[in-house]
């Protein structure tokens, strides 16, 4: 079990929300999301099988036409 | 392949929905089994040993592979095999199987009245207590949404389970005594182990019905077969000739249990409880369609005007009731920059908050991604303002309100 799991903060142009979640819904590796105010737009959790495998899935939601910055943080340790 | 992505609450009230119809389902069968097997002990050690029974060989058959592993990974995706408890898990499950023993004893002897719209609110009187247990033990303050959606649903839940026949005092008495305090403390107790986390794994669901129904029958087996009157032949003789009914009874109330357990790993005890109550509502429903079935075995009363109408009202106040929880829940992300050295001792801290419902230790621009479940922003503020920033070595907070969520199941 070395899965990955990542938090990517995610702010997308404006009006572009939704469209922008239709498409990570169709990203299979991404576990949840969630539509947020505040300092970011869009919070996505990814689990991935590795680092490799994390950044593939990653590239693919850069590719979303619509997102203007991400930031990803890989989680080190959760609790519960 | 296609993707199937739900909102998270969805997943939360599907299951819930689909324990309360199982529910109501199983009280039918449970005042058929009653009106066949008269004494309660009796009747409670006969439904473990087909439990157990019937249980064996479900785990069996969630073993088998499918394309994305265990066929049980679908019900509960926590589930790798039959998981063998230790240490606090193991202590926690015989105490609530101890609980859950005593509590179908005096069930089984409420369930002798015969009417299922009766017999199901009765049950709902627990939410009661859990609310109370949930404000005491866990220091959790309901909010006044909480309280009032409670308070609104348990009077639905009564006015529901009015009737004109053989209720006696007596029956009240022990429904909302010892039946409702034992499946409180059963509940309590379920709630605990499921967030126990042995061997850097959470009990899943699956493998603690599993072991529960293991102990309940291991406590009651000796004591009856020594205080039992008949031969052992006889016994068996009458479990044997019951066995379908109360094989095809355990066999739903495995599945409404593993959605239970699985719905109060996510949510709060007395709100979930609340929900389940839905099942009162359904269980008016299967009185009229048992009556029209089992004659002999379900007393349909011969409701008058007056009957129908306050127990139509308590079925509105329950419904009422449960959207008003339906509608007030939100999620919040906290993100957090901190001391570094105080890195450990944080996520331990944040952990024990209430409310949070993870924490995450990050790589990035921000060290804590914390994610916290509220009822209300007067409970964020709590949470936040005398909880969190408490706290030492949190350097940054920000606040990132969820308006919506999707989660994959």
């Amino acid at each position: 079990m070395d899965k990955v799991a990542a938090y990517t903060l995610i702010n997308v142009k404006i009006g572009k929300t939704k469209d922008v979640i239709e498409a990570l819904k169709n990203i299979e590796e991404i576990k949840n999301i969630a539509a947020t105010t505040g300092i970011y737009d869009i919070i996505i959790r990814v689990e991935a099988e590795d680092h490799k495998h994390l950044f593939e899935v990653l590239n693919k939601v850069h590719q979303i036409d619509g997102i203007e910055r991400t930031t990803t943080h890989v989680i080190e340790v959760e609790v519960p | 392949m296609a993707v199937i992505l739900v909102q998270k609450k969805t997943i939360f009230y599907a299951l819930i929905f689909t324990a309360s119809i199982l529910n109501s389902i199983i009280a039918l069968l449970d005042v058929l089994s009653s009106a066949r097997i008269l004494d309660p002990i009796t009747l409670t050690v006969y439904i473990f040993w087909a439990g157990l029974i019937v249980q064996t060989i479900g785990i069996i058959i969630l073993y088998l592979p499918t394309k994305r592993g265990k066929l049980g990974k679908l019900i509960d995706p926590a589930f790798e095999g039959l998981y063998i408890p230790r240490k606090k898990g193991l202590v926690y499950i015989i105490l609530a199987s101890l609980a859950s023993v005593l509590n179908t004893v005096f069930y089984f002897q409420v369930a002798s009245i015969g009417d299922p719209s009766t017999l199901l609110p009765l049950a709902q009187f627990t939410t009661v207590y859990l609310l109370v247990i949930d404000a005491i033990l866990q220091k959790d303050k309901p909010t006044i949404i909480e309280t009032s959606s409670v308070i609104i649903i348990t009077i639905g839940a009564f006015l529901a389970a009015i009737t004109t026949e053989k209720m006696d005092l007596i029956t009240a008495l022990l429904a909302l005594g010892p039946m409702n305090i034992m499946s409180t403390i059963y509940i309590y107790l379920l709630k605990r182990i499921s967030s126990t986390v042995e061997d850097n794994r959470k009990i899943d669901s699956i493998s603690l019905r599993y072991w529960l129904i293991f102990y309940m029958t291991l406590q009651i087996t000796p004591f009856y077969l020594i205080s039992c009157p008949y031969e052992i032949t006889q016994i068996l003789h009458e479990f044997v000739s019951s066995f379908l009914i109360l094989s095809v009874d355990m066999g739903l109330t495995f599945l409404a249990m593993i959605m239970y357990i699985r719905a109060l790993s996510m949510g709060k005890m007395s709100i979930v409880n609340a929900l389940v109550s839905l099942s009162a509502i359904f269980g008016i429903g299967v009185s009229f369609i048992g009556s029209w079935l089992f004659p002999n075995y379900v007393q349909i009363p011969v409701y008058n005007f007056f009957v129908i109408i306050t127990k139509t009202f308590g079925a509105i106040l329950v419904v009422l009731g449960v959207f008003l929880l339906l509608l007030s829940e939100t999620s919040t992300y906290i993100l957090l920059k901190i001391d570094q050295k105080r890195a450990k001792e944080l996520l331990e801290e944040l952990s024990k908050v209430n409310g949070i419902e993870t924490v995450s230790a990050v790589v990035g621009e921000f060290d804590i991604i914390a994610k916290l479940n509220i009822r209300s922003l007067a409970k964020a503020y709590d949470i936040l303002i005398k909880r969190l920033a408490r706290l030492k070595g949190i350097e940054e907070i920000f606040i990132v309100s969820i308006l919506k969520e999707w989660e994959k199941i």
